[in-house]
């Protein structure tokens, strides 16, 4: 098990490796670079810069070093000293950044995660179990058209519909006046009074991808003898369905738990910006509409490194319980 | 997995499994509605010039953000007339808000007919033609069945001609990845060893990355003097890049269960190839299944596409897709003013729901023998 | 106020349900934010904020005689004189930044008046300029003082020019507006409130190109906050940027004196404006200003201003969202991003109950779009082919310019060449009208007339090589400007009928400037400046500006005084003289004049293509935020809404 493990570990090396370039590659693959990108989005705007001025902070962010130079001031940044660098557009060290992002970005993660299971499950049991039936083509129907449906539409018209209809403005995770005040009940209300528009909006895709495994999985196991046999003893239906064949049908959710976070993060990020959220998604997508190098690599270093973490550790826990799978690495 | 093989060897003198297939798939009442409306759009997209009114830069600068049209059979201004016709617009522009708005104008009517004469055009890009199935009867009259966007042009042509680029989109796509997938799923699960571990290597990688970042770093990639119909393929190349992996795990998972099973070792035994076990013995045993992963990645694709052009990194006009038309309307405007633009939403919505039944359809009816 | 209620019962009720598990902790029971909107004062009596009285009294500051310079400059309001207090509510996208100097740091030593045609002395309270336009003496207030209550003098200015922007390890390059044929002015400090400048030759546009700009460097750079970071003043400067928490002097003080760099970073940096930053960008989704006690501008009534307590900026991601903060009345002044033509019907549906006004903005746009043929292209043979007049006279003619005023610009607007806007002084109707006729008969006879008869079998013209005459013309995508592509699409099928094949390339913005700056493109479309600015912003009549980009290769000939590029034709050349002629001198009717002559030209010339006059802007102000104008200008060198004193900006107690 511990050279199995072992072996895991030195694999993620070369694969770290190359996520780092590439994650540093993307960025420089659009033409220009930040400053460029700056000055074009100023004429754009019709506001006047100072070439001079520019010019001067050129130097500063060692725009004019080539490739390597840049991403080994990067990487060998990180790895000897922890600082990912400074973003360009913030003026402030990518770790802060991040570091304020992160929390709201977890706790709507998990907050979504989270109901779209209270909800996705109860449905896919209940369309597995009943399959075929008018409440399983309803459920099923009405899981696919979140899946259907185009985030960015539903989060438009959420946000116009509210503002219609009673008048509100959901965007943002806070009100302006909470904004900078200390955590207390108020503001914890204020946040999860602006948290259900996003979640409700993430939640739509997620549930419905969840009913239609969950389901597939669940109609698999009720098939097999082992609950013929247990019907055949007179075991209650109930009973029967959730004791055993619910628990092994959730055996693939454990083993692709390490997924679930890149497409957290990618789905995140339009919902979150039309929404004006404080959360990593924002930041990422006008990192790299900026071309802020070192920001927006190092979100997709930590993204994947995480998804990397979690596939490993989704691995490990599936070779634990299956020994097959020990071998299927040799 | 060993109860289906064993049912394989029995049942094939009875019926072919594409048959059992579409026995079992029969029964999915919602899976054949759903191959039926995908089979319609697929066919839309065919006969898209026929079936939409006009092309899709045909503008008309009196119309513009004009309300979908009612479309009337009965004419009751003159006694009882049959005949589908529609009413025209008025326009009035409001001077401070320069908002148009329109009124009905019940005296000028517009006959509508079916197999019109209309702008020419060359179908399938061969035969020259003038018909359209339905519009105005005088070429040039105004005909908004589901409205006008910003240029006065007419949505339900744009969607119609949207059609094609977002339906083959996906198609071309899921091609490509389906490509991919099999070819190093099934190098990975077959051949094992080295090659398994770094084309696992390989999709650990590109799972890993998030896919905003990558489309927009390969998109932006895409040398710009490429045209419409380059960039356009491009853009699918960039989203089989993406979509490969999950199908490549699903064939790479399937070589490996079937590796061991007995009657790919019998086919060993009696001396078949290798490319002769793979594609004769092992790869039939699962196609149903494949062909279900790449319906559902289908829609996926579809959907990607939109993000993309959201994004504003898709196509770009003048090309006409569905994302594109979505990317015009999605702003505060017309929400407020202009919903109907938002319908282009609902050919997204009704295509991805479409495939996305016959997919789950078809993978529940893939394995015909379980029961 | 209903919908505020509305809007906090369904907030709570929202929150209890997404809650539901409980409420962690204690000492965390209060709902009160904390942060104080402050409230408005109705003492009209009061020359100075309440809230700096009670610190005064306290002992914090010293009374406002000690605060106010000698001569405070006396700032008339547009309406009426306001009361003190309140929060004006703003907000920015994104991190960019450059929307704060616009709007807040608008104090350089001279500005603009209101009506954008005279110099006003601002941080100078007078200055002389010699009659070759080469020695500028500026004399400084007596007494002025920055917002942490330390002197203001002459010596601020010399340590920002002479250790700011002439030290290339701070600044590798001087600033345009401080050179005279390449050569930097010398700076003497003649006493505490003197400086001159004195240039090698003539400089007449130095206090315009210092009133143009949204913040100048020489009044922004408090000797005594930043000389112990420069190496000259301090030894160990190095030490005292690394715990500042930059890597060295040079780097602090690059990124620190930059306003696209950490200025607004860095709250403790003194400074002139009106309101002072309370916390830095990128701290909190916020950001919160409030208002300098020393700042130097009294109403007539010799009452301090500024009159609003403080500024807040909202930092949102998103357009849509700023809209609909906008059309929800929480944004008491917008002047950017969501005042576009395409977003007026929905704001004008909202005025009423959001309780927001329009102001009027006069663009000093040249056109709605300029069709750029690049006469310096690459490639030979469409050089040839653009630079043939009769051809860009054809393509004029072929464009149906009403009916892209009808589709593209809701009917706003008349067909108009690339030429002074009608209101400027420089309105030449011949140039604004001339080929504007849509006849395709007489295009025709034009392409013919250049040579162009022979066409391929599907009806396209051959150029001087045989080949049908085919290019692409670059349309940025990210420049927020999708009306460009939509009149582009009408111009394509114009041309087809005429017989030229031209191509839409939509490129991205950054992209697009790089084609542009390289030479790499053979024609863009783009709106342009210059309509009512025509002396300031020439480069759409004569190429002197690579950002016009309509022959870079005559521009970079000019910019490198004849070094590179390569040699315009004899006409552009006489423009680039007249241009050059104009600067050196400093009567304003001369100026004139001599642009008179560089815009004659550029009829004659006809170098670019328009469609139809610039439309009328607009920006939306709240009910309860008064003195702002009725109607300002929307141009690069017109810093607004800063020109429109936001200083005397108040807030109606009564109407909120």
């Amino acid at each position: 098990m511990l050279t199995f493990i072992g072996r895991r570990v030195l694999y993620m090396i070369p694969t770290l490796f190359a996520i780092s370039v590439v994650a540093f590659a993307i960025i420089q693959a659009p033409p220009g670079d930040y400053l460029s990108t700056l000055v074009a989005k100023l004429q754009a705007e019709g506001e006047q810069v100072s070439r001079d001025e520019l010019q001067a902070l050129e130097a500063r962010y060692g725009l004019d070093e080539p490739f390597h130079g840049q991403y080994w001031k990067w990487i060998s940044g990180i790895m000897f000293r922890a600082d990912f660098g400074q973003s360009f557009q913030w003026n402030r060290p990518v770790t802060d950044l991040i570091a304020e992002a992160l929390p709201l970005t977890i706790v709507l993660s998990v907050t979504t995660l989270l109901v779209t299971w209270l909800i996705a499950f109860p449905i896919g049991l209940y369309s597995a179990v009943r399959q075929y039936s008018v409440a399983d083509y309803v459920a099923t129907t009405v899981g696919f058209l979140g899946l259907a449906i185009p985030n960015f539409m539903i989060a438009l018209g959420l946000m116009y519909f509210m503002h219609s209809a009673f008048g509100m403005s959901v965007t943002g995770l806070f009100s302006p006046e909470y904004r900078d005040a200390p955590w207390n009940l108020g503001k914890l209300l204020d946040l999860a009074g602006h948290l259900w528009v996003p979640v409700l909006i993430l939640g739509t895709a997620g549930t419905a991808g969840l009913i239609r495994v969950l389901r597939a999985n669940l109609l698999d196991e009720l098939k097999k003898p082992y609950v013929v046999a247990a019907r055949a003893r007179g075991m209650g239906e109930r009973r029967l369905v959730v004791k055993y064949p619910v628990r092994v049908a959730m055996n693939p959710f454990i083993s692709t738990v390490g997924w679930v976070l890149p497409a957290l993060i990618s789905g995140e990020v339009i919902v979150a910006s039309i929404l004006s959220l404080p959360t990593t998604g924002p930041l990422l997508l006008n990192a790299l509409r900026s071309q802020d190098m070192y920001l927006a690599g190092s979100i997709i270093l930590i993204v994947s490194v995480l998804t990397v973490i979690g596939t490993l550790l989704s691995d490990v826990l599936l070779a634990w319980l299956d020994p097959r799978v020990r071998l299927g690495y040799r | 997995m060993t109860n289906a093989t064993r049912s394989e060897r029995t049942g094939k003198q009875s019926a072919p499994q594409w048959r059992l297939v579409w026995w079992k798939f029969r029964q999915h009442r919602l899976a054949m509605a759903g191959a039926l409306v995908t089979l319609l759009i697929y066919l839309v997209a065919l006969f898209a010039e026929f079936l939409a009114p006009v092309s899709t830069g045909t503008f008309d600068p009196e119309y513009t953000y004009a309300p979908p049209q009612r479309l009337h059979l009965v004419d009751t201004s003159d006694g009882w007339d049959l005949g589908l016709h529609v009413y025209g617009y008025e326009q009035h522009r409001d001077p401070d808000s320069l908002e148009p708005s329109y009124t009905v104008d019940e005296s000028r009517t517009i006959e509508i007919g079916l197999f019109v004469k209309g702008e020419e055009y060359d179908l399938f890009g061969l035969i020259p033609w003038d018909r359209h199935l339905i519009g105005p009867k005088t070429a040039g009259d105004p005909f908004y069945l589901l409205g006008a966007d910003r240029n006065g042009r007419d949505l339900l042509s744009r969607i119609i001609h949207g059609t094609r680029v977002s339906m083959t989109i996906g198609l071309v796509g899921v091609t490509f990845s389906f490509f991919l997938g099999v070819v190093l799923g099934g190098i990975s699960g077959y051949i094992g060893g080295r090659a398994d571990l770094v084309i696992q290597r390989l999709v650990e990688f590109f799972m890993s990355i998030p896919s905003i970042p990558l489309w927009l770093g390969l998109a932006a990639a895409l040398p710009q003097t490429w045209g419409p119909v380059q960039r356009y393929f491009a853009i699918t190349v960039i989203l089989a890049m993406i979509g490969w992996t999950d199908l490549a795990r699903v064939v790479r998972g399937r070589f490996l269960s079937l590796r061991g099973e007995d009657f790919v070792t019998s086919a060993h035994l009696d001396g078949c190839t290798r490319p002769r076990v793979i594609f004769g013995h092992m790869l039939p045993s699962f196609t149903s299944h494949l062909i279900a992963s790449v319906t559902l990645s289908i829609p996926a694709m579809i959907l990607a596409e939109t993000a993309l052009s959201f994004l504003g990194l898709g196509l770009q006009a003048p090309v006409v897709s569905w994302g594109v038309l979505l990317q015009e309307a999605q702003n505060v405007r017309v929400l407020a003013t202009a919903p109907w633009l938002m319908l282009p939403g609902l050919a997204v919505i009704v295509a991805v729901l479409s495939l996305n039944f016959a997919g789950d359809g078809l993978r529940d009816a893939a394995d015909p023998y379980k029961k | 106020m209903d919908s505020v209620i509305d809007r906090r019962r369904f907030l709570a009720a929202g929150g209890l349900v997404a809650v539901a598990a409980g409420i962690p902790g204690c000492g965390f029971f209060s709902t009160d934010p904390g942060t104080d909107a402050g409230d408005s004062s109705l003492d009209e009596d009061a020359r100075e904020s309440p809230q700096l009285s009670e610190r005064v009294e306290k002992g914090e500051l010293p009374p406002l005689e000690q605060r106010l310079p000698a001569a405070p400059m006396v700032i008339h309001p547009v309406e009426r004189a306001g009361v003190y207090g309140g929060q004006w509510r703003n907000a920015l996208i994104g991190s960019s930044t450059t929307r704060l100097h616009y709007t807040l740091a608008y104090e350089n030593l001279v500005r603009w008046n209101l009506d954008w045609d005279e110099l006003v002395p601002n941080v100078a309270e007078s200055f002389e300029v010699s009659d070759d336009a080469t020695r500028y003496v500026l004399h400084l207030r007596a007494g002025m003082k920055w917002s942490d209550g330390e002197p203001f003098t002459a010596d601020d200015i010399v340590f920002a020019y002479n250790n700011i922007v002439l030290d290339e390890r701070v600044t590798p390059n001087v600033a345009r507006t401080f050179t005279s044929g390449g050569v930097p002015a010398e700076l003497e400090r003649l006493d505490d409130q003197t400086v001159a400048f004195t240039f090698a030759g003539p400089q007449a546009l130095f206090l315009e190109d210092i009133a143009s700009q949204p913040s100048n460097v020489l009044t922004r750079i408090p000797k005594h906050y930043f000389e112990r970071f420069h190496e000259d003043f301090n030894a160990d400067a190095d030490g005292a940027a690394k715990d500042a928490g930059f890597p060295g002097w040079i780097d602090f003080l690059t990124s620190s004196t930059n306003v696209s760099g950490t200025y607004w970073q860095q709250p403790d940096i003194p400074r002139l404006h009106a309101w002072v930053p309370t916390s830095g960008l990128g701290d909190g989704q916020r950001l919160v200003f409030e208002r300098n006690p020393y700042y130097w501008k009294t109403d007539p009534d010799g009452r301090q201003l500024p009159y609003v307590d403080s500024v807040a900026f909202d930092i949102v991601n998103d357009e849509a969202s700023l809209l609909l903060q906008v059309m929800q009345g929480d944004i008491d002044l917008m002047d950017r991003h969501v005042n576009t033509t395409e977003n007026r019907p929905v704001l004008s549906r909202e005025q009423e109950e959001a309780g927001f006004r329009f102001f009027g903005l006069v663009s000093d746009k040249i056109n709605t779009m300029t069709i750029i043929l690049n006469l310096t292209c690459a490639d030979e043979v469409k050089r040839e082919i653009f630079n043939n007049k009769d051809f860009r006279i054809g393509l004029s003619h072929a464009i149906n310019r009403e009916e892209i005023i009808a589709t593209v610009h809701a009917g706003q607007g008349v067909p108009r060449q690339v030429a002074p806007s009608e209101g400027s002084d420089f309105y030449d109707e011949q140039m604004a009208t001339q080929y504007t006729e849509y006849d395709v008969d007489l295009a025709n006879e034009h392409l013919d007339e250049a040579g162009y008869t022979d066409r391929d079998s599907s009806g396209i013209r051959l150029g001087p090589d045989g080949n049908p005459i085919r290019f692409q013309i670059d349309a940025s995508t990210g420049a927020g400007k999708p009306e460009l592509i939509d009149s582009l699409e009408l111009v394509v099928n114009y041309w087809r009928e005429v017989g030229v094949d031209m191509r839409i390339n939509p490129v991205d913005q950054t992209l697009f400037a790089e084609r542009r700056d390289n030479n790499q493109n053979d024609g863009m479309v783009w709106d342009g400046d210059g309509g009512v600015d025509v002396m300031m912003v020439p480069y759409y009549y004569v190429p002197t500006f690579t950002a016009a980009g309509w022959a870079t290769q005559w521009t970079a000939w000019y910019a490198s005084g004849g070094e590179s590029g390569e040699t315009p034709p004899e006409p552009t050349r006489r423009q680039m003289e007249l241009y050059d002629e104009l600067k050196t001198r400093t009567d304003l009717g001369e100026r004139v004049e001599l642009m008179r002559e560089v815009v004659a030209i550029a009829r004659d010339e006809f170098y670019l293509i328009g469609i139809s006059s610039a439309l009328p802007g607009y920006g939306v102000v709240h009910n309860r935020f008064r003195n702002m104008v009725g109607e300002t200008f929307f141009a690069t060198n017109f810093p607004y809404p800063g020109a429109t004193n936001p200083e005397q900006y108040f807030i109606d107690p009564e109407s909120t």
